[in-house]
């Protein structure tokens, strides 16, 4: 390959402000995990007084007739039966009668039966039960909850500041291109589709638009051939950037590597192993091998402004 | 509650006062995320009767009530189907189904 790096940008002077949304703990979903670890540890014991949260079984008398009844059991304070109902049962004794008027009407609540929600502190034997590695205590759990969400909100922020830090790195990066490299992208992107198409009964010149459908967003072969060539420079720049980073961290592509690959995507797929080792050429891991290594390294460009919010 | 159903006993567990039906694939993510949704549920609300039913092993039922996607879910009252919705719910959508028909 001819195609070479000039000079290459530095991603950490590419300002994602604006773009990239920095960590923000929710707090009310961290919540809700550490209480999801008490629900086995819940206990119901009869009560005499009703708190948010309690079973209750009241007598309801009004002209409604959806408030009139003998007997009826809800959760004080759920929101599964009347919102309005339930609040006023909070602080309720067994036998007081209490008055109200809804939308619907004037009702009484007699209180007939509570049974009251206990539930225990969070405590460090309850977090060891879960047997997660280096999580013992409390502390600890808590802080692998807040990393967890950390890891979710970045994989779901992450699209728009990755194409832009590539977009932004190809442009403020000199590249010296050739077009037999860029000739080469777009051929290892069809062999490998070639290899494909034919392992699955299909000639991949010949698919129809209904042969298209749910496999690549095209609708004929000369559409795919376009799309290819259309996005293979910029594949070839992220390339030459990946040889780049790979010449500071001394990265090269492995053997090893490359059968560890196949074997995970024959695993998954379902290929032969011959078939998996044409759909993957050696070169075309090579390749790729690199442009990964780019995606990766601007990933944790990424990643380390991110970290940069509020925790 | 929550019960694990099969061919053999579906049918029955659905004939209580109120159920909750949850039809889940044993690959379905979403589905594991109802699941943990409903046992919130069941920790909230302790006599609601929730009826888990694995579509993959069992397609024979899924087939017949017409279960197209997990996770699907039911409402029985009394053992007819009252409402049901296909997707996860979050857990204030199930209580407005409940507010809406366990005691109508």
């Amino acid at each position: 390959m001819r195609s070479r790096v000039l000079t290459l940008a530095d991603p950490r002077a590419v300002d994602l402000a604006g773009i990239l949304q920095p960590f923000a703990l929710d707090q009310k979903k961290l919540d809700r995990e550490l209480q999801r670890l008490l629900n086995p540890y819940i206990r119901w014991e009869k009560g005499t007084t009703v708190s948010s949260g309690d079973v209750v079984v009241c007598k309801l008398s009004s002209p409604c007739p959806r408030f009139q009844r003998d007997q009826v059991q809800f959760v004080a304070g759920s929101g599964m039966f009347q919102r309005d109902l339930e609040a006023l049962c909070i602080g309720m004794s067994v036998g007081e009668t209490r008055e109200t008027t809804l939308q619907e009407g004037a009702v009484s609540v007699t209180l007939m039966k509570v049974t009251n929600k206990i539930v225990p502190a969070l405590t460090d034997e309850m977090v060891e039960k879960l047997e997660l590695p280096e999580v013992h205590t409390v502390e600890e759990y808590r802080a692998y909850l807040m990393e967890q969400q950390r890891e979710e909100q970045f994989w779901n922020v992450l699209y728009e500041p990755q194409h832009y830090l590539i977009d932004q790195m190809i442009a403020q990066s000199e590249f010296v291109l050739y077009q037999e490299d860029w000739q080469h992208v777009v051929d290892l992107r069809l062999e490998r589709l070639r290899a494909i198409s034919r392992h699955e009964g299909m000639v991949l010149e010949e698919m129809t638009p209904e042969q298209f459908e749910g496999r690549i967003p095209v609708k004929s072969y000369f559409e795919l051939v376009a799309m290819e060539q259309a996005s293979a420079w910029k594949t070839l720049c992220m390339h030459l950037i990946g040889r780049c980073f790979a010449q500071e961290t001394g990265f090269a592509p492995r053997e090893a590597e490359y059968e560890k690959q196949l074997q995970e995507e024959q695993k998954a797929w379902g290929y032969t192993e011959e078939a998996v080792r044409e759909i993957n050429t050696y070169s075309s891991y090579e390749f790729f091998a690199y442009y990964n290594l780019a995606l990766q390294t601007l990933n944790g460009v990424i990643r380390e402004q991110f970290n940069q919010g509020a925790c | 509650m929550i019960q694990t159903a099969d061919k053999s006993n579906f049918n029955d567990l659905i004939q209580g006062d109120f159920v909750v039906a949850d039809f889940y694939g044993t690959t379905c993510v979403p589905c594991k995320l109802f699941s943990r949704i409903l046992e919130d549920l069941e920790a909230e609300i302790p006599f609601l009767n929730i009826v888990k039913l694995n579509t993959t092993e069992n397609p024979e039922i899924a087939e017949k009530l017409g279960i197209r996607a997990v996770p699907t879910v039911h409402f029985y009252k009394d053992g007819a189907l009252v409402a049901s919705h296909v997707g996860v719910m979050q857990a204030e959508d199930v209580k407005s189904v409940l507010a809406e028909h366990m005691y109508a």
